[in-house]
């Protein structure tokens, strides 16, 4: 699954590089916030038309964890 | 005999918090940031000894001195709030001595939120139409800022203090001037937005009043209110998009005969995305909560008001309203345009 389009946003809200935002990219305290996760649960609704479980995006601590979590559930929807 | 809603008035508390104060209050967000997170860019407080029941009685005076009606005409208070005075009386029984209503006037408080205004208006329209009432005087009122931790930035950026008065009267009409409603519930929600003690559940004790550093290094203590942002964005994106098609099902209309689309203010991040995901037009979508922020059960009276002052709602216009949160709770019906703001001679008061 292409995931380019949500990435190069989602580089907006992290405050990084679209560049930067390696699979190996981490999410913490300092950049993943409950602002930062709200705006991603709206990312998520735009780009693929799902909602994800709050808890397991909030507990993802990197992209690689992120997008993991974005193919399972969007094979659940399909 | 059909229900009409025929006049708003809305009031706010004088004391102002900008974004400029809560970012000087949290170091690491500025005021520009804090707008362009929640689209507000103050929200008013009540004072130390000031109550959510004397911004009902503001505004509710508001209503009367525009000639709208007389305290001695309203027959039902209805008054939505989480902010009561006591626990016991209700407070609406005791706003209907302090605004002089008849003593033949019932009166009753109900708790609810964000939804509590288009519930309300339910309510209204059952007592009218069924002929218990004719003149019904719905009031929302909310102090949330009570509730707040002051180190708590997801709350303290989002709410704000207020309280509108609406009159909802009987109008021979055949056409539904008011209508249809779709209403709904869902308690599993009930811990992603709350205030845990100080009810009859959870009584406050020593340990209760302590607070802690919770997520993102907001605090709170059990006495204050806790908001789960993200989980109730994604209860808002999975309710009300279906929410708005039940709707606009029941009342046989399409979205594109719908005029004015009136949601709670929540957020201005929450309110564009529910938009673009329902592709509303923007011309037709209400945003209003820039200089007042999410005042629970009263944004969507204030939104209106603001909409028809600057005549972006005409009378006889089709109007959705829309309003979902604590609870969880949600509610939408459908309004014609008010006829009040542009009858001449009628000037209803704005802050």
């Amino acid at each position: 699954m292409n995931h380019q389009p949500l990435i190069s946003a989602l580089a907006e809200i992290l405050r990084a590089a679209p560049a930067e935002l390696t699979r190996d990219y981490k999410l913490d305290s300092g950049n993943w916030d409950s602002v930062a996760v709200m705006a991603t649960i709206g990312l998520i609704d735009e780009h693929y038309g799902i909602t994800v479980p709050t808890d397991r995006l909030v507990a993802c601590t990197s992209i690689a964890q992120l997008l993991a979590l974005l193919d399972e559930q969007k094979s659940g929807h399909s | 005999m059909k229900a009409e809603v025929k006049a708003i008035a809305y009031h706010l508390p004088e004391q102002r918090l900008t974004n400029e104060d809560l970012a000087q209050a949290f170091g690491d967000w500025d005021a520009a940031k804090i707008l362009a997170k929640t689209g507000i860019k103050e929200r008013r407080v009540v004072a130390a000894n000031e109550c959510a029941s004397d911004l009902a009685v503001v505004a509710a005076q508001k209503l009367f001195a525009a000639g709208v009606c007389a305290p001695s005409d309203v027959d039902f208070l209805l008054l939505c709030t989480q902010s009561p005075d006591y626990l016991l009386p209700a407070t609406a029984c005791t706003l209907q001595g302090r605004l002089r209503l008849s003593t033949k006037c019932g009166a009753l408080d109900f708790n609810q939120g964000c939804s509590g205004f288009v519930y309300g208006l339910a309510l209204a329209k059952g007592l009218i139409e069924t002929g218990i009432a004719h003149n019904v005087l719905l009031l929302t009122a909310e102090t949330y800022s009570r509730f707040l931790h002051p180190r708590d930035r997801s709350t303290r950026t989002i709410f704000g203090d207020a309280a509108a008065a609406t009159l909802i009267s009987g109008e021979e009409s055949e056409a539904e001037l008011l209508g249809p409603f779709i209403l709904g519930t869902d308690g599993r929600g009930a811990k992603e937005l709350i205030v845990p003690v100080g009810g009859a559940r959870h009584r406050p004790t020593s340990e209760t009043s302590v607070a802690k550093e919770s997520e993102g290094g907001n605090w709170r203590s059990q006495e204050n209110l806790f908001m789960n942002g993200p989980e109730i964005f994604n209860f808002t994106l999975q309710a009300v998009p279906g929410l708005v098609q039940q709707l606009l099902q029941k009342a046989g209309r399409s979205l594109d005969e719908v005029d004015r689309f009136v949601f709670h203010q929540a957020n201005r991040f929450m309110l564009d995305r529910l938009r673009a995901k329902m592709r509303i037009p923007p011309e037709k979508f209400s945003l209003h909560l820039e200089t007042c922020g999410n005042t629970v059960s009263s944004t969507i009276p204030i939104a209106l008001h603001a909409d028809q002052a600057a005549g972006r709602i005409a009378p006889g216009q089709n109007v959705m309203l829309v309003g979902f949160g604590v609870g969880y709770s949600w509610a939408a019906c459908m309004m014609r345009g008010m006829p009040g703001m542009t009858v001449p001679g009628v000037s209803l008061p704005t802050i």
